[in-house]
């Protein structure tokens, strides 16, 4: 027989306090956005008034046309709408961006957002407009705020910078799950770019429309964090695909003096010391990989590629690790 | 007629070029990758980071004050959270840390108890806490 202690009690209160919760949920969370200026606006940013298709493509045309890509909202119809599913699916609009060889970025939460736009960088936000059971989705674009950020401004539908109390649009936002975006100029990095997210961003980006186009966001990044392992590690490789070998060479070995204990920068500085005939370099890696705690069969994996590796001329770089 | 056209040629002539083809091809398909797919790749440093970055977010939530409180009035050992915490797949880190990250710093204790209560049910260590000691004691 079941015997309810207090402490079960306890637990079917906190069950029902927490369905109570969940009920009123959403609804009550619209806190005021954290912004120092009063005011700002994105300049320049392009308008395209449309109605059909969500809004989907003329939002996409409006971020791409501030990141320097001229496109209209008619060509983009067919790569972001759905017909069968009446809709414009947020990961399509993204792949399109891509595949114009522009970086694309998440924006997640108000602070995002804010910074985003004193970057002058207008964000692509999607909308629920109706409620989470029957949704009614839609894409604006958010080119600035007013009044301390209490109010914002969109290009939505067929008005340009149309004004928002920051109260109603932060609710259709969150019944959107806060998907947004920023979509970067050749070079330019977003201000809340974290190493982490940026470099799996940059693997998109890398994935579809090819290393070249990742290049010059990379760039920025190597010089903005010198000293992170994932991104210096990451620039390696990059590099390396690149066949820019004494470059990817001294990012992996910033990646592995950001993170001596790490085994993968010493894995690859290895086995690039090697095919360039520098055998006490690599044996130096090598020593440094076998200080990790990699485990036996990838350090007898290593050791036998590094056997194998057919150097060619040595022109070593300076051991300076 | 004497000039060449696909038709003359005989049927052992064509097996020649095409099985040639293909030797070619797949030679040349298993050498350029080689020297590249030596390297340890982006993606599984990427995967390993951002477990660690799921990891961390979800920390930093269980070493507020209000959380270590409600932890320790269900009876749950921390050491035996994180032991449990590296099985969990990347997918349910992943959902935890998001959950982490949507938490109101300052107060929101009722926030901080759903976020536990995922946790353990993902954990699966509301069995070995009092929080159900009917559960527990059907053992």
């Amino acid at each position: 027989m079941l015997c309810l202690t207090r402490t079960a009690w306890r637990a079917v209160t906190l069950l029902a306090a927490l369905t109570l919760l969940a009920l009123t949920g959403c609804q009550s969370r619209a806190p005021l956005p954290a912004t120092d200026s009063t005011a700002h606006q994105v300049s320049d940013v392009p308008f395209f008034p449309q109605e059909d298709y969500q809004c989907g493509p003329a939002a996409l045309a409006t971020v791409l046309g501030s990141a320097g890509v001229q496109v209209s909202d008619q060509t983009l119809v067919d790569e972001v709408w759905l017909p069968e599913r009446q809709g414009s699916l947020a990961i399509e609009m993204v792949a399109a961006a891509r595949a114009r060889e522009r970086l694309v970025y998440p924006v997640r939460n108000q602070d995002q957002l804010f910074q985003s736009l004193e970057a002058d960088l207008p964000v692509l936000v999607m909308q629920n407009l109706a409620l989470p059971i029957r949704p009614r989705w839609h894409f604006a674009v958010v080119t600035g705020f007013e009044n301390r950020g209490n109010t914002v401004i969109l290009n939505t539908d067929t008005r340009e910078a149309a004004t928002m109390r920051w109260n109603r649009f932060v609710r259709t936002w969150a019944r959107a799950d806060y998907q947004g975006w920023v979509i970067l100029p050749p070079g330019q990095l977003p201000p809340h770019a974290r190493p982490l997210h940026l470099v799996q961003a940059l693997e998109e980006l890398t994935g579809s429309a090819g290393p070249a186009a990742a290049a010059p966001y990379w760039q920025q990044a190597a010089t903005q964090w010198p000293q992170d392992y994932l991104l210096q590690f990451a620039l390696g490789n990059h590099l390396w695909g690149r066949e820019d070998t004494a470059s990817a060479i001294q990012a992996w070995e910033r990646a592995a003096r950001a993170r001596p204990e790490a085994f993968a920068p010493w894995h690859n500085l290895a086995l690039a010391y090697a095919g360039q005939g520098c055998n006490d370099l690599a044996e130096g890696a090598w020593q440094h990989a076998n200080q990790t705690d990699a485990s036996r069969e990838r350090l007898a994996q290593l050791r036998e590629r590094l056997d194998a590796t057919v150097p060619a001329t040595a022109t070593c770089p300076p051991d300076n690790l | 007629m004497s000039t060449s056209h696909p038709g003359s040629r005989s049927r052992s002539q064509r097996i020649i070029i095409r099985s040639l083809l293909v030797i070619f091809m797949s030679v040349q398909t298993l050498l350029v990758p080689a020297a590249h797919a030596a390297m340890i790749g982006t993606d599984q440093i990427l995967a390993e980071e951002s477990r660690a970055d799921h990891q961390a977010r979800i920390a930093s939530v269980l070493e507020r004050q209000d959380a270590a409180d409600a932890l320790s009035r269900f009876g749950v050992d921390q050491d035996r959270l994180q032991e449990r915490m590296d099985r969990l797949s990347d997918a349910e880190l992943a959902q935890l840390a998001q959950q982490a990250e949507d938490l109101p710093a300052g107060e929101g204790a009722l926030g901080v108890l759903v976020f536990l209560l995922v946790l353990l049910i993902l954990l699966d260590l509301l069995g070995v806490t009092n929080v159900f000691p009917a559960i527990q004691s059907g053992r």
